[in-house]
């Protein structure tokens, strides 16, 4: 006797097990199935490219109604379900009608967040989740404006879509680089720049404040600093939630989402779910490949065959045109993990895998894919990297031979080989220059210009010289910042400047960086040559800055901290000496002291009280008088004219005037 | 038995950087990585006690601010050529809320 | 925020040669004559002891301003990171600064105009601007001894 079977949700999920359920036993059921959209499965991540307009809605249509008819699917499109029973085993459809089922396999899939701000229910606002959505973003032409809110993948896919159309596409990000989850911030700037290249703007670190209308219809986004972007259509894609009220209100067990076990049952044996309303383990789903593991449990299950449902390691690829990033598995810094970074800056290509127990477990690529599928084997199946490790970073078509010395693949480079790819050099002619008796690096530059552009290059140079001269070339030893570059601060600083390099990741990818994202020396250097080459566009790190910046005051060696206001030129007032000795009473100030640069000084004030004791000092008109700083410290004055009997000139009232240049309070104080 | 208890939110200690939590037997540093990672430690340079959440972080270690002693932030372990422990405590994020495991923070010895 | 600059940088003005604010010892010293004043750079009283050295005697304080604003901005844009003044000057020389912000002078507007922009942006008190909005920042993200009675 046949089962009934009654779907809730026509997704991917329910498609794929439906699909493996029949295939393995046609006559065996009686299939319902209701879906809230007007239509049955289509391939909901092929929606992007529809978008786009490589494809179309009947290209990406997995079941046609065909389909259902011939395999005797009772089809209840556009119908959603009031409710479950699960005592009496029966489901209520919208209009009141009650289906008995003996199994029920939920798939309600997911809802997209939208963030609750002011504005959020205006017209024009959208997610990016069917194909409703996917047709009003193609609507759009050339004369439209849209803002997406989430650089996460799905806002991507749409800004390029609609890009692609013509349409002026704005991409809000909270976050300091795109698709954090699933890039470093190296392939961050390298997809930034290629979308850029397409004429999207794109904004990170930007909180979005109100969604501005006009009768009823958005008509701009509104972000915290003031700006306006103005847009006909605002697309939210900013995450999804599982969708799981008809199931708590069936009394089912729901987390986050619904529970269910290794056989993708829920806590009601009778009742099964998959997809993205599902959670298992703790973690809830929103890529196919594991909803598709799910489904083919699921149907398992149903015909009562053994089978498990097992969390895999997951990999995430972009699907927009000329922007090719794959990553995988975990990427984090960690204790006993290992990076291996290659950049090729010429080529914009970044790869880094990351290493521990002689196994890959993350891996982020950039501009160069092509390996990824062998990449990802090697972390699924965990193998043992350590007889490849040397070459692992350049791809499958690397191994089998023996490990290379860098030395002997220089030297076995043919002449014509190019070496400074900014000048054109070859490894001929720069042995040809060693020959005429250039010997050191500086020579090179001289003679033949390889490396004296970029200076990317300068370490191949060294190593043709050292090939070339043998004993004789001994390889200098290396100026560099710090152990994460072979740059030194001036070919960095001439890169920065050269190829308008404007923010950290970009130095990091252009110039070569070996880690992932710098350290304590090598970060203060570029935030400063950063801030200073290109004030009106790189924004300070804090972060990058020693304790004494980044909090305004000078750390002591209890942890406490030191506080000196400005006395300009050395001049103060009763007025001010007054609030002085208040602040260092009313907190405690174990020692003042006088400087030697002419102010005061109040020692081991506590971190916490910091913004109390300016607010008091500010309060008598004083304000920082960067002790602390890389910058400004002091004018030292003597009286000069007013009081000196040998003074030439007012020194008092030019060094005030000195501090007030040279402080930043510029022209705008007197 | 573990008894985690809810700290902040992830978005209150910037990314690379840290912030403490007071306890009855001193501070312990929280911090977050540039991969979002968090993980917490005694708030004290096993050097000469600077206080590390005022650090450079950069990978999953943070650079003392007295004298630029550089510790693991998963094991409390100096890097390099110095040696010295800080204590270390099991810290999670969940949902974007720093978690952080309070029986162990109030059995500890003081630092 | 100040301006940063690729290290500390302290200054001094001395009302006549008795140089009483000891100027000849600082990264940037004005030494006040009769005639005008003598701007000289690159002195240490650190680690390092030097005297500055002569960059260009001036007639007014108007040109003082200028040219320690185009000087500080050379020093902005070329230095390595934590070299002081008079480590800068050793590797580029007095001569290289001299061309550009005495001799050239179309090179000192251009880089008292760049100084300028710079400036217009970290014109803020940082005391101010972080006692307002950052306080927060300064405190336990979280207090445990609070509820410590266990």
């Amino acid at each position: 006797m046949k089962q009934n079977l009654i779907i809730i949700g026509a997704g991917m999920a329910t498609g794929r097990a439906l699909e493996t359920l029949l295939d393995a036993d046609p006559d065996g059921w009686n299939v319902t199935l209701f879906n809230a959209e007007p239509r049955g499965n289509y391939n909901r991540i092929m929606l992007s490219p529809v978008l786009a307009g490589d494809k179309t809605y009947a290209e990406i249509e997995t079941h046609s109604t065909q389909w259902y008819a011939q395999n005797g699917v009772t089809c209840r499109f556009g119908e959603k379900v009031a409710a479950i029973d699960r005592a009496a085993k029966t489901v209520t459809a919208q209009n009141g009608d009650v289906l008995r089922y003996d199994k029920l396999m939920l798939g309600t899939g997911s809802t997209p967040f939208m963030i609750p701000l002011p504005g959020h229910d205006l017209e024009g606002v959208i997610a990016y989740r069917d194909l409703e959505d996917t047709q009003r973003m193609m609507d759009l032409g050339p004369q439209n404006k849209c803002v997406v809110i989430g650089g996460g993948l799905l806002g991507l896919e749409a800004a390029a879509g609609m890009a692609a159309r013509g349409v002026d596409v704005t991409v809000v990000h909270i976050m300091g680089h795109l698709m954090e989850r699933q890039l470093d911030e190296a392939a961050g700037y390298l997809l930034r720049r290629a979308l850029v290249d397409k004429g999207i703007t794109v904004k990170c670190s930007a909180n979005s404040k109100e969604i501005l209308g006009v009768d009823g219809h958005v008509r701009a986004l509104l972000l915290d600093d003031g700006t306006e972007l103005p847009c006909d259509l605002l697309v939210m894609a900013v995450g999804i939630r599982p969708n799981v009220t008809l199931a708590q209100e069936a009394g089912l067990a729901v987390g986050r989402g619904i529970h269910v076990d290794d056989q993708m049952v829920t806590s009601d044996a009778d009742v099964l779910a998959v997809g993205e309303c599902v959670e298992h383990n703790g973690a809830v789903f929103g890529l196919v490949a594991p909803l598709y593991d799910q489904a083919k449990v699921a149907a398992r299950t149903l015909l009562g065959e053994a089978d498990a449902f097992k969390q895999k390691e997951l990999s995430t690829k972009l699907k927009v045109t000329g922007c090719d990033l794959f990553s995988a598995g975990d990427f984090a810094d960690g204790e006993g993990r290992e990076d291996i970074v290659f950049r090729d800056p010429a080529r914009g290509v970044y790869r880094r895998l990351v290493i521990e127990n002689s196994a890959i477990i993350g891996a982020v690529m950039y501009g160069d894919t092509g390996d990824s599928n062998w990449f990802f084997g090697l972390i699924r199946d965990k193998t043992d990297i350590t007889d490849m490790r040397d070459t692992l970073i350049f791809g499958p078509a690397y191994q089998g031979g023996t490990p290379q010395d860098p030395l002997a693949a220089v030297a076995a480079l043919p002449r014509d080989a190019e070496i400074c790819g900014c000048n054109g050099i070859c490894k001929g002619q720069i042995e040809d220059a060693i020959a005429a008796g250039a010997g050191d690096l500086a020579a090179i530059k001289a003679t033949t210009k390889a490396s004296a552009s970029c200076g990317t290059c300068t370490g191949l140079v060294e190593q043709v010289l050292a090939v070339t001269l043998g004993d004789d070339f001994v390889l200098p030893a290396a100026a560099s910042i710090c152990a994460c570059t072979d740059m030194t601060h001036e070919d960095v600083r001439r890169m920065i400047k050269s190829q308008k390099l404007m923010s950290m990741p970009a130095v990091w990818q252009e110039c070569g960086w070996k880690t992932s994202c710098g350290c304590h020396v090598c970060r203060p250097a570029l935030n400063f040559y950063l801030l200073a080459d290109w004030p009106l566009d790189y924004a300070d790190d804090p972060q990058s800055r020693f304790i004494n910046e980044r909090k305004h005051a000078n750390i002591q060696k209890d942890g406490t901290f030191s506080v000196v206001p400005r006395m300009w030129g050395g001049i103060t007032t009763p007025d001010e000496l007054r609030a002085i000795a208040d602040a260092a009473d009313k907190f405690a100030v174990p020692t003042v002291k006088v400087t030697g640069g002419q102010r005061i000084d109040l020692l081991g004030v506590k971190g916490e009280d910091l913004p109390a004791i300016w607010a008091d000092l500010n309060a008598a008109g004083m304000v920082s008088g960067h002790a602390y700083s890389k910058g400004l410290r002091t004018v030292k004055t003597c009286v000069g004219t007013d009081h000196c009997r040998f003074g030439t000139q007012d020194s008092t009232g030019l060094g005030i005037k000195l501090e007030k240049t040279l402080w930043g309070h510029g022209r705008h104080i007197s | 038995m573990s008894d985690w208890i809810d700290i902040a939110a992830l978005s209150d200690i910037p990314r690379r950087g840290a912030r403490v939590v007071k306890t009855h037997l001193g501070c312990v540093a929280v911090f977050r990585t540039g991969a979002d990672d968090v993980f917490a430690l005694n708030n004290a340079c096993p050097h000469k006690g600077g206080p590390l959440s005022e650090g450079i972080v950069h990978g999953n270690a943070v650079t003392c601010p007295l004298h630029n002693w550089v510790i693991s932030l998963e094991t409390g372990q100096a890097q390099g050529a110095d040696e010295g422990q800080v204590a270390t405590y099991p810290a999670q994020v969940k949902e974007g809320r720093i978690l952080l495991d309070k029986s162990v923070l109030v059995s500890r010895t003081p630092a | 925020m100040g301006s940063w600059t690729p290290h500390k940088l302290k200054l001094g003005v001395s009302g006549c040669p008795r140089n009483c604010a000891e100027a000849t010892c600082k990264d940037i010293g004005v030494v006040c004559v009769d005639s005008g004043y003598q701007i000289s750079i690159g002195g240490a009283a650190g680690m390092d002891v030097r005297e500055t050295e002569l960059l260009v005697q001036v007639a007014t304080e108007a040109e003082v301003i200028d040219v320690i604003k185009a000087v500080t901005q050379l020093y902005r844009e070329n230095a390595r990171y934590l070299d002081r003044i008079y480590k800068w000057m050793n590797k580029v020389g007095l001569d290289w600064i001299k061309e550009r912000v005495v001799d050239d002078l179309a090179e000192r507007t251009a880089l008292v105009a760049r100084f300028e922009v710079s400036q217009d942006i970290y014109r803020h008190d940082p005391w101010a601007e972080h006692a307002a909005k950052q306080a927060q920042s300064y405190r336990p993200v979280a207090d445990l001894a609070l509820e410590a009675a266990e």
